[in-house]
C-alpha cells in the first residue's frame, strides 16, 4: 500500500473536515502571530514616521519573535495531535479493525503522521502572509525563508513521531500525552541542561555543547540567527555557552540529519508498538478470554 | 476451511490455550461454546491474525496464518465483539475506507460499499453518521464490513451480545444467509440455544481446551440418549417398580409422587418395548417421554458448571 493511497489520510481529512476544531485552530495561531507581528511593526512604522529613520533591524527582531512564537505552537501542539493516534484506534477499537485488512502497521503509522504533516505545514503556511508582512521591508532572503519553514515542518515531524510513538505504546491517550510533552521536554530541553552540568562540573572546560545537535530548539536558534546576521542565541542560554564548538551552519546541518534520524527510530518504534498487540497482547492491554 | 494445530497461547502464567486441535470444513457454521474466560476470544484473536500462538499452527483454506499473513488476511473477516466506532464518518464513508483497507478504490470501493450496504438493510442509513446508528444496526454493519473483500471465512466474537431480540433476528438470519451462500462462519456465543438453532457444528472450551467437537444434530441425539426417561403412572407405582428394576436397560430409579424418574440406557426400541411390558401387566401409564436435549444441559455436564450461573448468563443477555 503507497503513502499517497493510504486509507488513513482521506478518512483523517474527511473527519477533520466535519470539525471546526482544526479550522478554529489556524485562525487563533495565525491570529495570535498576526498580532505579535503587527502591533511592532505598527510601532515601527510610527517611530519611522516621527524620526523619519527606518531600523531595519526591528523588523528582523520581529521576524524573529514571531519564528520562536510559530515554533512554539508547534512544539505544543503536534504531541496533542499524535499522542492518540493509535491509542485512541486502541481505546475506540478500531486498530484490531485495521490490522485485519491489508494495512499493516507501518501504514496506519505513515498515514497518521502524513496527516499531521500535512496539517503541520498547512498551520506553517497559512502564516506566510504574516511573515510577510513583517519582511516587506527586506532582511530575510526568500530561500531563508523556506529553509525555516522546512525547519519548521521537520520539528512537527519530530514531535509528531513522539507523540506517535508514545500512543504505540500505550492503551490509554491520557498516559501517551504526558509521556510525549515529557519526552518532547526531554529531548528539545535536555541537550542544554546536559550542557549546564558538563559546565558545571569541568568548571567551563567541558565539552557542554556536545549534545546540543539532538535538540531542534538549538539548530532552529542557529538558523534563525544565520538568516537574520544577528547569530545564535544559543551562548545565552543555560548549557550552551560551548555551542562554540561547532559553528551555526555545522550545527543546523548536524541537528537536521540528527532529527531525520530521530524520526526514523521513532518511526519504528512505532509500527514495533502498533503491531505489538499483534504479537502478545490484546488491544486493550489486558487477557481476554 | 480452518485448521488448528497444537496452538498454544499464554498470558504469563497463564495457559489461555492447551496446545488447541480444531478443524473446521468449509461451509460450516461453526459455534464456539465457553464460560467467560474458557478462551474464546483468544481462539477467535489467533485465528484472525490478531495474536501470535506460542506454538502450533493455523491455516486457512490451506494458508499458513503465522507464515503468510497477508494472504490469509484476505480470506478471513473478522467481527470483534465490540463494534469499532469512527465518529463523523458516515456508513458509506466508514465502509469504503475498509474497502481503501482492502486495496479496492474509487467506483469499485462505492459499488462493492453499496451492495453491503443494501444486502444488511442499511441502505437509507448510507449517509448517516456511523455513531449515530443503534447497537443491532451497528453490528449489521460490521458484519458487512467484514464482508467488504468477500472472504470466504468469517470470525464472529459474540455477534448477538448486547442486542435486542429483534436485532439477534435479523444477525442470526443474515449468518445463515451467508452461511447458505458458501461461507465457513466460526461464532463464538454463550448463549447456547442460539449457536443450537443456527450452527451446523459446535465446539465446547473450557479453560483452554477443546473438550468436544461436533455436529449439532448428532450431539443433541446423543443428548437426548442419555437424558432421563420419565414415567408418570395413575396408581400401581409397586408394581410398576417391581417390573422397572428388573428390566435390564434400567440403571437407577427415583419415584416422586407418581412420576418415575429412569437412568435408562436402550433404543427407541427398548423404550416401547418397556412401554409395552408396563401396559402387559396393567400398569395405567399416562406419561412416557424421553426428557428433551438441550445443549446447555450438555454444555453443564461437559464443563461441570452450576446450572444457575448458565441460566443467569442467559436472563442477563434476554435483558439487555
Amino acid at each position: 500500500m503507497t503513502l499517497l493511497k493510504n486509507p488513513i489520510c482521506e478518512r483523517e481529512r474527511r473527519a477533520g473536515a466535519r470539525s471546526a476544531r482544526f479550522s478554529v485552530f489556524i485562525l487563533a495561531a495565525d491570529g495570535v502571530l498576526a498580532l505579535i507581528a503587527l502591533v511592532p511593526v505598527w510601532f515601527i512604522l510610527r517611530r519611522t514616521a516621527e524620526t523619519g529613520t527606518l531600523r531595519y533591524a526591528s523588523f528582523l527582531t520581529v521576524f524573529r519573535y514571531l519564528s520562536w512564537v510559530e515554533f512554539a505552537i508547534i512544539c505544543a501542539v503536534v504531541p496533542a495531535l499524535t499522542a492518540g493516534a493509535i491509542s485512541g484506534e486502541r481505546e475506540r477499537r478500531t486498530l484490531d479493525l485495521m490490522l485485519t485488512t491489508r494495512m499493516t502497521p507501518a501504514d496506519i503509522v505513515l498515514g497518521k503522521l502524513l496527516t499531521v504533516t500535512v496539517q503541520t505545514a498547512l498551520l506553517v503556511f497559512t502564516a506566510a502572509p504574516v511573515f510577510s508582512a513583517v519582511l516587506m521591508f527586506g532582511g530575510v532572503r526568500f530561500p531563508d525563508l523556506l529553509v525555516l519553514y522546512l525547519l519548521l515542518i521537520l520539528t512537527a515531524v519530530l514531535a509528531g513521531c513522539i507523540g506517535i510513538a508514545c500512543s504505540a505504546f500505550h492503551a490509554g491517550t491520557a498516559l501517551s500525552v504526558a509521556q510525549a510533552y515529557g519526552a518532547e521536554a526531554l529531548l528539545f530541553l535536555g541537550p542544554f541542561l546536559a550542557g549546564a552540568m558538563i559546565r558545571g562540573i569541568s568548571g567551563g572546560a567541558g565539552p557542554a555543547g556536545a549534545f546540543l545537535p539532538f535538540s531542534p530548539v538549538a539548530s532552529f536558534s542557529a538558523a534563525l540567527g544565520l538568516m537574520t546576521g544577528e547569530g545564535s542565541q544559543i551562548a545565552s542560554l543555560p548549557g550552551g555557552g560551548a555551542a562554540g564548538l561547532v559553528s551555526p551552519g555545522a550545527l543546523v546541518v548536524r541537528g537536521t540529519i540528527l532529527q531525520l534520524a530521530m524520526c526514523i527510530v521513532l518511526t519504528c518504534l512505532a509500527v514495533l508498538g502498533t503491531g505489538r498487540g499483534m504479537q502478545n497482547k490484546t488491544h486493550s492491554g489486558v487477557f481476554m478470554s | 476451511m480452518l485448521s488448528l494445530k497444537g496452538v498454544e497461547k499464554r498470558y504469563g502464567s497463564i495457559r489461555a490455550l492447551k496446545s488447541l486441535d480444531l478443524e473446521i470444513q468449509d461451509g460450516a457454521l461453526f459455534g464456539l461454546m465457553g464460560q467467560n474466560g474458557a478462551g474464546k476470544t483468544t481462539l477467535l484473536r489467533v485465528t484472525a491474525g490478531l495474536l501470535r500462538p506460542d506454538s502450533g499452527t493455523v491455516s486457512i483454506g490451506g494458508t499458513d496464518v503465522l507464515k503468510e499473513p497477508a494472504k490469509a488476511r484476505m480470506k478471513i473477516g473478522y467481527v470483534p465483539d465490540e463494534f469499532g466506532i469512527y465518529e463523523n464518518l458516515t456508513v458509506m464513508e466508514y465502509m469504503e475506507f475498509f474497502a481503501e483497507a482492502f486495496g479496492l478504490y474509487g467506483r469499485r470501493a462505492r459499488v462493492r460499499s453499496e451492495e453491503l450496504v443494501r444486502a444488511v438493510n442499511l441502505y437509507d442509513r448510507a449517509d448517516f453518521p456511523v455513531d449515530s446508528l443503534s447497537r443491532g444496526m451497528q453490528q449489521r454493519l460490521s458484519i458487512a464490513r467484514a464482508m467488504i473483500h468477500d472472504p470466504a471465512f468469517l470470525v464472529l466474537d459474540e455477534p448477538t451480545s448486547g442486542l435486542d431480540p429483534g436485532s439477534r433476528f435479523s444477525v442470526r438470519e443474515l449468518l445463515l444467509e451467508l452461511c447458505t451462500e458458501g461461507r465457513t462462519i466460526l461464532i463464538s456465543s454463550h448463549v447456547l440455544s442460539e449457536l443450537s438453532e443456527i450452527c451446523t457444528d459446535i465446539g465446547i472450551l473450557d479453560q483452554g481446551s477443546m473438550k468436544m467437537t461436533g455436529e449439532v444434530s448428532s450431539i443433541l441425539s446423543r443428548i437426548e440418549n442419555s437424558n432421563p426417561l420419565r414415567i408418570s403412572v395413575l396408581n400401581g407405582e409397586e408394581s410398576a417398580l417391581r417390573i422397572l428394576r428388573n428390566h435390564p436397560g434400567v440403571r437407577s430409579v427415583t419415584l416422586q409422587g407418581k412420576v418415575f424418574s429412569l437412568d435408562f440406557e436402550g433404543k427407541e426400541e427398548d423404550e416401547a418395548g418397556l412401554l409395552y411390558e408396563l401396559i402387559g401387566n396393567d400398569i395405567p401409564v399416562s406419561g412416557f417421554m424421553r426428557e428433551p436435549g438441550s445443549l446447555e444441559s450438555f454444555f453443564l455436564k461437559m464443563t461441570g458448571t452450576s446450572e444457575e450461573k448458565v441460566i443467569l448468563d442467559a436472563t442477563e443477555e434476554s435483558d439487555l
